[in-house]
């Protein structure tokens, strides 16, 4: 389970416009749900140090339209198995808000974030309060709430995790 | 205040059946759902404990499983995940199951007669949007709220603001989807559809082929879009009625619809689009890139294999030959298309011109590889980095443009305006 109300803290890997689902998950040569290295070829392509030198908690900041493309889930798997904590873009293809939601990564839409953070810098996710920061600059943008049903999912673990308890509810439950 | 086709489909399948605009936040029923990866859903299930896969499905009828993208099985991973599907479909009770047949899910599902015009429908691929074009609104999802919608045969949805596109000119003898929809792209940008629904109208929108339509439809994707929908005419309905006798509502507009953007298009004036490495809203007029060298030229994919696409190939290679140094490939999207293509003598005469066809189906569209140090035109969906071969890949160019195009390209050994060939 994920509790979203837990303050994160995380250094900064920035990203540009338009990162699409086979950057994320390296190419069409993984198959839908994952490979074995989504670690080793995540984001290569745009930048071949990522994979080496991310960190569990690391908060990955990008432009407009992250996770374009494909509707792989591998393309969010790969930045759990980088152990990226959050993603914050400008703004976020439909299927890849969806998918990360399914699989409980916390992602936000956050206009203006591309001038908030550098890369490398510290941000913290409040969203208790709604708030992220710069701890260097010590400036600010609004994280907006997400509707109740969303973070039922993210309370629950991911989407797998509601399918289990809504079957288990109609005495479905695996032998 | 009216209804868009978005809200107007969502009304009718919100759960809760109340009238819904956009903004709202829903949960709604699903008329069908396009299964793919199959190995994928298992392993949703196994993660909550069921390690057989599903345990029930919520519809027998209405949940397609199709074993689509790369068939025959090229490995054994593949062949297992089929041989999977194939016990589960018996165990399950699945009525509609597709066991490796060549080709593209989402044109089979056309083809096959399962999308009809009002329907919601929901697949795990981002191309399913394509059935907007006989007025359906689809959308994609990804693998773990896919098992969810097959035990459950519901989703949350927000409902989509829409983007109308009033369509105007003159339609040529050839498709022009892939110029109009480059076109959008290149103008509008590759996400100013994110998240909201998309509205082809407008005299040239009911003009143009059903093919067409496809292109623009399954292109919405690429422009961010939830939905891209066409009305349903005359057209529509003969192509539904010939492959299905299920009932169906069609679904257009009130007349005073609320759309947060209209966007009026004068095809006459485009011309042929070219996007260049390595993004689907990189585009420039074909003039741009003419004389640039390519080494291999593709017609195919969910967005371009219809008949209509392949025929102009022909056409345009009637009397001459595939350059020298070009290796010409075409795919139909579905053995429906082959077939037409067959019959038609169209096959025969592209081979003879020195194409080569292909299986139907995903190959010519990802894992087909193009080098480095190539540079390959092609009709299919994307050009970003590695998509044509994975991350070492990363630096082939691929430029996607029409079937006109691409054929033009194929003929000349390098990228040319295509007019030059159409006039006969
Ligand atoms: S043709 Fe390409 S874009 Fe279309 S479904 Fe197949 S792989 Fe996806």
């Amino acid at each position: 389970m994920i509790d979203l109300h837990t303050t994160l803290r995380g250094r900064v890997w920035k990203f540009g416009d338009s990162v699409d689902s086979s950057q994320l998950s390296g190419g069409s040569h993984t198959s839908s749900d994952g490979g074995d290295n989504l670690k080793g070829t995540c984001l290569t392509s745009l930048r071949p140090e990522f994979s080496r030198e991310v960190q569990p908690g690391d908060v990955l900041v990008a432009g407009d339209n992250f996770g374009c493309g494909s509707a792989r889930t591998s393309a969010v798997h790969a930045l759990h198995a980088c152990g990226i904590a959050a993603v914050l873009a400008e703004s976020i293809s439909r299927i890849y808000l969806r998918n990360s939601i399914a699989l409980a990564l916390p992602i936000f839409v956050v206009p203006g974030i591309t001038k908030l953070a550098e890369d490398g810098d510290t941000l913290e996710i409040n969203y208790t309060d709604g708030v992220v920061r710069n701890t260097k600059s010590g400036n600010t943008l609004p994280v907006a709430r997400l509707p109740g049903s969303v973070e039922k999912i993210y309370q629950a673990g991911g989407i797998a995790q509601v399918i289990a308890s809504e079957l288990a509810a109609r005495g479905i439950v695996p032998d | 205040m009216g209804q868009t086709i978005a809200e107007k489909i969502l009304s009718r399948q919100n759960v809760a059946s109340r009238p819904v605009k956009a903004g709202d936040l829903i949960d709604a029923d699903l008329n069908g759902l396009l299964v793919l990866w199959w190995p994928a859903i298992r392993n949703v299930y196994k993660k909550i404990g069921f390690k057989n896969g599903p345990p029930t499905v919520w519809d027998k009828e209405k949940a397609y499983l199709m074993l689509d993208h790369y068939q025959p099985p090229v490995d054994e991973a593949y062949a297992r995940g089929n041989l999977e599907a194939r016990r589960d479909a018996a165990r399950l009770g699945l009525k509609h199951f597709y066991d490796s047949e060549m080709g593209i899910s989402h044109h089979m599902m056309m083809d096959y007669g399962h999308v009809r015009p009002g329907e919601l429908l929901v697949g795990n691929d981002s191309h399913v949007i394509c059935f907007g074009a006989l007025n359906a609104a689809a959308t994609g999802i990804g693998n773990d709220e896919e098992a969810y919608a097959l035990a459950f045969g519901k989703l949350f949805f927000s409902v989509p603001q829409t983007i109308k596109v009033v369509l105007r000119g003159k339609n040529p003898n050839y498709p022009i989807g892939k110029d109009i929809i480059l076109y959008l792209a290149g103008k509008y940008s590759d996400s100013f559809a994110q998240n909201r629904s998309m509205e082809f109208v407008g005299p040239l929108a009911s003009d143009m082929d059903l093919a067409t339509r496809m292109t623009l439809a399954d292109h919405a994707v690429e422009l961010g879009a939830k939905f891209g929908l066409f009305l349903a005419d005359d057209k529509t309905l003969e192509f539904v009625r010939a492959r299905t006798d299920q009932p169906f509502e069609t679904t257009a507009p009130d007349a005073d619809a609320e759309y947060v953007q209209t966007i009026e298009v004068d095809c006459d004036a485009i011309g042929p689009q070219v996007a260049k490495p390595f993004r689907f809203d990189n585009v420039s007029p074909v003039g741009e890139v003419s004389g640039l060298k390519v080494d291999q030229a593709r017609i195919g994919s969910c967005a371009n294999g219809r008949f209509e696409d392949i025929e102009i190939a022909a056409r345009m290679l009637k009397g001459r030959k595939v350059a020298r140094g070009v290796r010409f490939y075409i795919s139909p999207a579905s053995m429906a298309v082959y077939r037409q293509c067959a019959e038609a003598g169209l096959v025969a005469d592209l081979i003879a011109a020195g194409a080569q066809f292909q299986n139907p189906g995903c190959t010519i569209c990802g894992r087909q590889v193009v080098l480095n140090e190539e540079v390959c035109i092609s009709s299919t969906t994307r050009n970003s980095r590695g998509r044509m071969g994975g991350p070492s890949c990363s630096d082939a160019k691929i430029y996607l443009a029409g079937p006109a195009t691409v054929t033009a390209a194929a003929i000349a050994g390098r990228i040319v305006d295509p007019r030059e060939f159409l006039h006969d």
